[in-house]
């Protein structure tokens, strides 16, 4: 056979041929018609998730801490912090909620003006404003302080600006153990913690409480001290500033006596510790009552006639007074242990009291330069010239 | 259905769904597929199957999108009689290929919330020839894309991938009606079978990126009678109690229809059936 044969062709394999043509067409109908198939799609479909963002002075953040300085008496010298809270330009619209957490508590002594896009919405005490602004501790709508409560649109053109201006009271001059506990207490730290939520879907602003809202509640606030002046002795109390001996004759101070004692033990502890929570104190005439301060708290100790007593920070009975009113504690007269004196470990001077005239004591506050109390203690903090009236104001310190 | 009978339960629900319609005027009988008055397209049956769509889409209620726009007919409503009456008058359109209208996407939410929701309600409707469709549902691209102060708080550290495909909840189900009468009115009926159980986004492209044959609840005939048109239903959902970890985060989804013989057991996505 040929090379040329190898190619011839017979039947059989002709036959094959087909046959496997056929079957290979055979498969490849089944497979074409397998594969007829039209197809239509819906490509490219996106979905993104929408924010809320708050933002804080621009800040994309949940806090934010003020510290306002007060350096001297009267409006005119007050401390001006401003913050803008809104959402944040790519933020969705949404209610959004601000909190305030207290302060030390000595800062109530200090007189507060909050403005709300220049109007003003609170006067009165630091304190009272921090009260407000914190709610029941679960804040208050922003926009509620000064509008209709509507959800605050995103941008810098929604925010809305806070503007809290602090100052010291004149009146605050004829109160130098407060002045003092200012004092050591300063810079006050304002600490406003803000919490936003889209308003699609959400109809009503839900306030963030436990119980009111499903997911959020605002953090726990820190809790907070008091300056050197009246340290909070750890456990939420504070110790003693002052100590009125009230009597029924006049006093001579130089014969008064007293005695730091350890709280715990009674032992004698003068000039062993730089803060006094028991003072036993002895005068040469009988002792109706002492009147001790403590951080903001003024208590009445009944002696009875006796020329020694043992008083405290925390007994005795609490009295509903004034924020000067050791000035002159005494209803007649009697002799008043002043100023306790951390580092030195004493208090300062033992002065007599003589509050026989009413408007000595307890008198309403004076707006003007502090000058020597009826005890004979000069005040020795900066003055103030006289408060205007804040509404008149509109300058600030930075 | 009876044994032994040569109604199949397809044709049964069809026949269904014509007396459930016949009440809506005599130009619905030929609405579906029976009689149809005209057509706008002609088709060798050798061609193969062919499909055309039509669709509406509602974002939290409102109606964002409908194909009858492309044809300038009535817009589509939720109802079967809307989707019928389409088909008969030759407004199912083609997505994809040389006929395509210009669709774009038809689901399109830049800006997803919780508490959203939205539904995608597509006629498939068989022209020339029965056809049994298949679906293929493939989401892909997650993207973290920025990381929102919120999100940190919540603890989200991932800077791709993000979790959007995990916190939307995906439900597609046969939209046929109460035992065929009624149906693409974008609300489950308790008789309306599911294509595949809800779940996630994520899991249901899992489930679905290979492609499934779409039975419309029907067993052993699932084919579409050429000239006919069903609805299947896509509603998304955001839970309300989802929180700031999907802030900003993004998810592409691509939603595939193929038509094949009515025989053909072999997805053409390339998965498993």
């Amino acid at each position: 056979m040929s090379d040329r044969d190898e190619y011839r062709l017979n039947r059989r394999h002709l036959l094959a041929t087909i046959s496997t043509v056929g079957a290979v067409g055979a498969l490849t109908g089944r497979g074409t018609a397998a594969y007829l198939t039209d197809r239509e799609t819906f490509a490219d479909n996106h979905m993104t998730a929408g924010s809320v963002t708050l933002a804080l002075d621009g800040v994309d953040a949940r806090r934010v801490d003020l510290s306002v300085t007060v350096d001297d008496y009267g409006f005119e010298n007050r401390d001006t912090e401003t913050i803008c809270l809104g959402l944040g330009d790519e933020s969705n619209p949404g209610w959004v909620w601000v909190r305030a957490c207290p302060t030390d508590p000595v800062a109530d002594a200090l007189d507060a003006r909050l403005r709300v896009d220049d109007t003003t919405v609170y006067m009165g005490s630091l304190g009272g404003l921090l009260a407000t602004l914190a709610g029941d501790g679960d804040g208050v709508l922003l926009t509620a302080l000064a509008g209709d409560g509507a959800p605050v649109t995103p941008g810098s053109d929604g925010a809305v600006c806070l503007t809290v201006d602090v100052w010291a009271p004149t009146a605050l001059a004829d109160d130098p153990d407060t002045v003092r506990a200012l004092k050591a207490a300063s810079p006050f730290a304002l600490t406003l913690d803000a919490y936003a939520e889209q308003s699609r879907h959400v109809p009503t602003p839900r306030r963030p409480a436990m119980g009111e809202h499903p997911s959020f509640t605002f953090p726990p606030c820190t809790p907070t001290g008091a300056g050197s002046g009246d340290h909070d002795d750890g456990n939420g109390g504070y110790a003693i500033s002052n100590v009125s001996l009230c009597t029924s004759s006049p006093v001579d101070p130089d014969a008064v006596t007293w005695t730091v004692r350890d709280p715990e033990t009674g032992a004698d502890a003068t000039g062993g510790v730089d803060e006094a929570f028991v003072v036993t104190v002895t005068a040469p005439a009988p002792i109706q009552y002492v009147v001790v301060k403590a951080g903001r708290e003024f208590r009445r100790f009944d002696v009875g006639g006796t020329t020694t007593a043992t008083v405290s920070s925390t007994g005795g009975t609490l009295l509903d007074a004034p924020a000067n009113f050791s000035r002159c504690a005494c209803e007649r007269v009697g002799a008043k242990l002043d100023d306790w004196n951390g580092p030195t470990g004493t208090f300062d001077a033992v002065v007599a009291l003589s509050c026989g005239d009413e408007e000595d004591r307890a008198g309403p506050p004076t707006n003007g330069p502090p000058g020597r109390s009826a005890g004979g203690q000069t005040a020795t903090e900066p003055t103030g010239s006289d408060a205007h009236d804040p509404n008149d104001a509109s300058g600030e310190k930075k | 259905m009876t044994h032994g009978s040569s109604l199949t339960r397809r044709k049964l629900l069809a026949a269904i769904g014509g007396v459930g319609l016949l009440a809506a005027g005599p130009r619905v009988v030929g609405a579906m597929g029976h009689d149809p008055a005209f057509t706008q397209y002609t088709y060798a049956q050798s061609t193969g199957p062919n499909l055309r769509v039509a669709w509406y889409e509602r974002y939290n209620g409102a109606l964002a999108e409908e194909s009858n726009r492309f044809t300038a007919g009535s817009a589509l409503t939720n109802d079967s009689d809307s989707f019928n009456a389409s088909g008969d008058d030759g407004r199912f359109v083609d997505v994809t290929g040389p006929d395509a209208v210009a669709a774009g996407p038809v689901l399109s939410i830049p800006n997803a919330q919780p508490g959203d929701e939205g539904l995608l309600l597509i006629g498939l409707r068989a022209e020339g020839a029965d056809a049994r469709a298949w679906l293929s549902i493939e989401a892909s691209e997650f993207a973290e894309n920025s990381l929102t102060e919120p999100e940190r708080t919540e603890g989200d550290t991932t800077t791709d991938g993000g979790e959007l495909q995990h916190y939307v909840d995906v439900e597609c189900w046969y939209d046929t009606g109460r035992f065929g009468v009624g149906g693409c009115n974008g609300r489950r009926d308790f008789s309306e079978e599911a294509v595949v159980a809800a779940a996630t986004l994520a899991e249901v492209s899992d489930a679905l990126a290979g492609g499934v044959p779409l039975t419309f609840g029907l067993v052993g005939d699932p084919c579409i009678d050429a000239g006919t048109q069903r609805c299947l239903a896509l509603r998304w959902r955001i839970d309300p109690s989802v929180a700031n970890v999907i802030q900003s985060d993004s998810a592409r989804l691509d939603i595939a229809f193929a038509a094949t013989a009515c025989d053909e057991p072999t997805t053409p996505f390339g998965g498993g059936e």
